[in-house]
């Protein structure tokens, strides 16, 4: 069961971040960033299944909600037809990119094929299976973590200055 | 699997039902619908207003500050969730309570100075 | 908890002067100019830059309520941090306030962005956690990519902002997915945590993971080469006080940040044993970053790029520094070099970037060396103190920036666990070509006829503020006793390390709800 749901999850993920970029919905940035809210989905099942509750539960909020809003308030602001890109050319630095991401690919297989290195299990971990629920996080983030939470605001507060300076029409 | 996952089975069965409602709809009309294919049935509205320009075009980037502010406030209240669940919790240890009621007071006070410099600077108007 | 308060005072200050200062520019007049917002910021500083001395005085504090005790050490190494990264900031607001007028971009927030990027930079320096590291180094980052862009009608800053925020965040990336492997690996991200581990268990792969993600991520920040790339562009589109921030402060925090995390966390002997160790690829990459950083700077037409790559390859000199630092007892930095040459660094180039800001006006920027031309017979104070400046980053004596250089060197002809005599030959031949390129500013200044009439801006407190860096950088480079004791108090003494905040305790200490509600 455990196995039918992460295969099913897993392939979604990777089909619908691949439509991403890849045409027939790569062509059109509204589609990819529509396909990007599926991948997100996907992902947050993935996040269940790794009982990390809360970042599930933020994935949706967060990402597939209010940052997806914003690559389209994006896209729509800067409206790019794909006449204005011209036909794709191959270039040098696509062609090192692919050789990167082969390369990268290739190690990782390696290694999960391998079965060592990575895929020994992390040692000192807690292992329960509370270990990602809202309330262990919750517990966590405002007792241990009580300084770099209250920064956060401060961090917020900066980026709602930095969006004022740089985007506003009239200062 | 654990019964914290369990939990999640009718958000499948829900996300399920949702995509084949929406799939089967979307096919049946695809098979059984009319199609006549010409200008007039292809215009965005038929028999109406003559199209002057395309629809696609760009947004004001006065949208986009409404949009940040938007994530940010959002951020804001996503740290609100896990201090929400465990504050009944955190209330029946006296020592630990007004830690508890202190630090989400301040983050929302340091927040709340944001939102104050944002109405005075005049950003949620539309200028 | 009071104490811990008091102790935690400069912090709190530069936060409270920060939120203050935003206040005041709302609530102010807003066609009042903004230059009292700036005399407040620098006010507010000092108030923090002197309760750091008296923290520094008492040698280091020791944080007892466990929540500030996990997330923040405040030992001198810290709190050298903080009067550097303090007296930078200070010296760039006072740079500010007649520079912002001229470029047409004088809105208030310039201020509390310095405040808070300072703010930022303090957390780096004095995080006992990698959370708390991240979160500073993101205010940091943050306020200081909008700095960059802050004269928005120019397409140069925009150009700045955008190339600075696209690699700042890759980098971040990077810094992240290190830390996860960080916290997979030990299952903590406190540094004591970490090292602790580290100390029993071989880091492995894993180690080397975090070693290249994390080496990344700082050499963004540090901009060593090959991660140098966006340097020239964000430091010549920034406003010129913010490049000077940049160099002297968002560095420094940079390289705190870079030694506490790789002494403490990864200082262990397994981690020298790796197929990739952290200090050999530091030693390359101080040898390459010094030797471009130079000759790239050599053939330099505007002054603000120079000073640029002159940056880059400093880095590479303070590189050498943190290669012979070694952990003691995993907490401790030894080599006191690496603080006096950030001192000497971190002053000289914001007071060089100080003056160059005179020579901004209209909001134009167009400082080639054509335009230095006879700057000394129009502004005399102003080409002297570029003159000390010069010299310090060259490393002629009598300024700081020689003895810098003298004792990092003598510290890395010391270390023991590696020889570094290669290293230092390669950076005296680099300190010889960049006489060259320093000497040349000052040829110009003083040598050469003004082209034409260039408009400079005069101001008082920009002239204070390249006074003042001048004035330390010549009395630490002369009388160097009493900083010489500072820096080698903030390399060693650290009281954390004695009292070993053991970990596993401390987390579970402020739990009052261990127990699963059911």
């Amino acid at each position: 069961m455990e196995q039918v749901i992460f295969w099913i999850l897993a392939i979604g993920t990777v089909a619908s971040s691949v439509a991403v970029i890849v045409p027939p919905m790569g062509r059109n940035p509204v589609h990819g960033a529509l396909s990007l809210v599926v991948a997100f989905f996907f992902l947050a099942g993935l996040y269940v299944m790794l009982v990390a509750h809360l970042v599930a539960v933020l994935q949706v909020l967060i990402y597939a909600g209010a940052i997806v809003v914003l690559f389209l308030f994006v896209i729509m602001l800067l409206n790019i037809q794909s006449e204005d890109l011209g036909h794709p050319r191959p270039t040098i630095s696509k062609l090192i990119g692919v050789i990167a991401v082969g390369f990268v690919s290739i190690v990782l297989i390696g290694f999960i094929l391998k079965d060592k290195g990575m895929a020994e299990p992390p040692v000192g971990l807690p292992s329960d299976s509370t270990f990602g629920t809202v309330k262990t996080v919750g517990n966590l983030l405002y007792t241990s973590y009580i300084v770099p939470f209250e920064l956060t605001s401060i961090l917020l507060l900066v980026a709602v200055i930095g969006a004022v300076i740089m985007a506003k029409r009239r200062l | 699997m654990l019964d914290s996952q369990i939990e999640y089975i009718p958000v499948l069965i829900m996300l399920a039902i949702c995509s084949a409602a929406i799939g089967g709809m979307l096919t049946l009309n695809f098979l059984l619908g009319p199609k006549r294919k010409n200008a007039i049935k292809n215009a965005p509205f038929e028999s109406g207003e003559k199209q002057i320009h395309s629809p696609k075009r760009r947004f004001s980037v006065k949208f986009y500050l409404v949009g940040i502010f938007f994530i940010v406030f959002d951020i804001e209240a996503v740290f609100l969730f896990p201090w929400a669940t465990l504050y009944r919790q955190w209330l029946r240890d006296p020592a630990f309570a007004w830690v508890a009621f202190g630090e989400m007071f301040l983050f929302l006070g340091i927040l709340s100075l944001g939102l104050v410099y944002v109405w005075r600077r005049g950003a949620l108007e539309w200028d | 908890m009071a104490a811990d308060l008091a102790h935690l005072s400069p912090l709190l200050i530069v936060c409270c002067v920060g939120l203050g200062i935003l206040l005041l520019d709302v609530f102010a007049d807003p066609k009042q100019p903004k230059t009292f917002i700036g005399y407040v910021a620098v006010v507010g500083l000092l108030v923090a830059l002197a309760a750091t001395g008296w923290l520094f005085a008492t040698g280091g504090v020791l944080l007892t309520q466990p929540y500030f005790a996990v997330a923040l050490t405040l030992d001198p190494f810290a709190l050298f941090g903080f009067a550097l990264i303090l007296v930078v900031a200070i010296l760039t607001t006072l740079a500010s306030v007649h520079y912002l007028p001229s470029q047409r971009c004088e809105w208030g927030e310039y201020y509390s962005l310095v405040v808070f990027a300072s703010l930022g930079m303090m957390v780096m320096v004095a995080a006992a956690d990698l959370i708390t590291m991240f979160v500073g180094l993101e205010i940091m980052s943050v306020a200081i990519y909008v700095l960059a862009g802050f004269k928005r009608q120019s397409p140069f800053a925009i150009e700045a902002a955008m190339k600075y925020f696209f690699l700042g965040a890759f980098a971040t990336g990077f810094l992240l997915y290190g830390l996860a492997f960080v916290y997979g690996a030990t299952g903590s991200t406190n540094l004591n945590v970490v090292a602790e581990h580290f100390a029993k268990n071989d880091p492995g792969l894993y180690g080397i993971v975090i070693v290249i993600m994390m080496i990344v991520a700082f050499g963004f920040k540090i901009a060593a080469v090959p991660f140098h790339m966006w340097t020239p562009d964000v430091y010549e589109g920034s406003p010129s006080p913010i490049a000077g921030l940049m160099a002297g402060g968002v560095k420094t925090a940079a390289f705190l940040a870079l030694a506490r995390v790789f002494l403490t966390a990864f200082g262990g002997a397994d981690f020298e044993n790796l197929a990739i160790s952290w200090r050999e690829v530091f030693y390359w990459l101080a040898i390459l970053t010094m030797t471009v950083g130079n000759i790239l700077a050599v053939v330099q037409q505007n002054v603000k790029r120079m000073l640029a790559y002159s940056s880059i390859s400093h880095a590479g000199y303070i590189l050498i520094g943190i290669v012979a630092s070694r952990s003691v007892d995993g907490g401790a930095v030894a080599g006191s070099g690496l603080f006096f040459y950030l001192l000497a660094y971190a002053l000289s180039s914001v007071g060089a970037f100080a003056v160059v800001s005179m020579l901004g006006k209209d909001g134009e920027e167009d400082i080639t060396y054509g335009n230095l031309a006879g700057f000394a017979y129009r502004h005399g104070f102003a080409a002297l103190c570029m003159v000390i400046f010069m010299a310090s980053l060259a490393g002629i004596p009598p300024t700081a920036g020689f003895l810098g250089k003298y004792l990092v060197f003598t510290d890395a002809l010391a270390a023991t666990h590696m020889n570094l005599l290669p290293l230092v030959l390669v950076a005296v031949v680099n300190s010889m070509i960049g006489v060259y390129y320093y000497l040349k500013v000052i040829v110009f200044m003083y040598m050469r006829e003004p082209r034409r009439e260039f408009e400079t801006i005069r101001s008082v407190p920009m002239g204070i503020a390249f006074g003042l860096a001048a004035l330390v950088v010549v009395v630490c480079g002369s009388f160097p006793d009493t900083t010489i004791r500072w820096s080698a108090k903030a390399a060693t003494g650290n009281p954390s390390a004695d009292s070993a905040i053991s970990a596993a305790s401390v987390i579970d200490v402020p739990a009052p709800v261990a127990t699963t509600a059911k």
